[in-house]
């Protein structure tokens, strides 16, 4: 008798490897650290609303 | 796994919200993502799943153990901090030739408190910050840079100064809107720490 010579398997319950993820950089520090852009995006705020806040605070402009 | 994705493993309580703001600041600082229980929290998700689904996505693991302590009203102890860090060793324990890689940090806030109540983790990378800021800052940074091998990691104390002026800020910043530094999601706290340090560091 001939037997198959790909045996079934049960399917792998592990989620597919996200490990080439890469985040996006937001910006770069004045010592070269590289700030990573958030996942998501902020819940009570716009990320306009969140950039002027900083720069009030900073006294700086956007 | 992700080798920029930092798990972080606290209490999530007004009384510690200084302590994890820190060490998220402490974090992006140091150029990683971090990652925790607390995002993309809708309610929708069982929280056993997404727990395990984030550990399973961080190489790096910060746990703060320092609140395992018995709840006032129930007088039952808090154990989830100690649930989550079991998960993340077992997963550098079992897992697969990528999950093994996992690297770790465990505070509390006494040196030999966790002797008393998880004497089983005596070994592994334990520290104490003392319930104090700077100590736990300093702590985190110095780790992240021995265990990522990356020299561009600040060092604590220029970290904890920054610290110190963000949460000067942060008032600042949330006045327009009437808020309170306590009232902001973790979405929100991420956004704000790396817009600010991407403006002023």
């Amino acid at each position: 008798m001939n037997m198959p010579l790909v045996q079934k398997t049960a399917p792998s319950k592990r989620r597919p490897k996200n490990g080439t993820r890469k985040s996006e950089v937001l910006g770069v520090t004045k010592d070269g650290v590289k700030i990573l852009k958030p996942a998501r995006a902020p819940t009570n705020f716009t990320i306009e609303e969140v950039r002027e806040a900083v720069a009030r605070a900073l006294g700086k402009s956007i | 796994m992700n080798s920029e994705d930092v798990f972080i493993n606290c209490p999530f309580s007004d009384d510690y919200d200084s302590y994890f703001k820190a060490i998220l600041f402490t974090v992006i600082r140091s150029g990683f993502n971090p990652r925790c229980a607390r995002e993309d929290d809708d309610g929708g998700d069982v929280r056993f799943e997404k727990i395990c689904r984030i550990i399973e996505d961080c190489k790096y693991g910060i746990h703060d153990i320092s609140k395992t302590e018995l709840d006032a009203a129930s007088g039952l102890p808090r154990f989830n901090m100690p649930l989550e860090l079991g998960l993340f060793l077992g997963a550098r324990k079992y897992g697969d030739a990528e999950q093994i890689l996992k690297k770790t940090i465990i505070f509390d806030r006494d040196p030999h408190r966790y002797q008393q109540f998880m004497s089983d983790i005596s070994g592994q990378d334990i520290h104490a910050h003392n319930n104090d800021i700077p100590q736990l800052i300093i702590g985190v940074a110095a780790w992240l840079r021995r265990a990522s091998k990356r020299k561009t990691v600040p060092g604590g104390t220029a970290i904890a100064d920054e610290y110190a002026v963000f949460m000067q800020n942060l008032p600042i910043m949330l006045a327009a809107r009437q808020m309170q530094p306590e009232d902001l999601t973790y979405d929100d706290d991420i956004t704000f720490i790396a817009e600010w340090l991407v403006k002023n560091a």
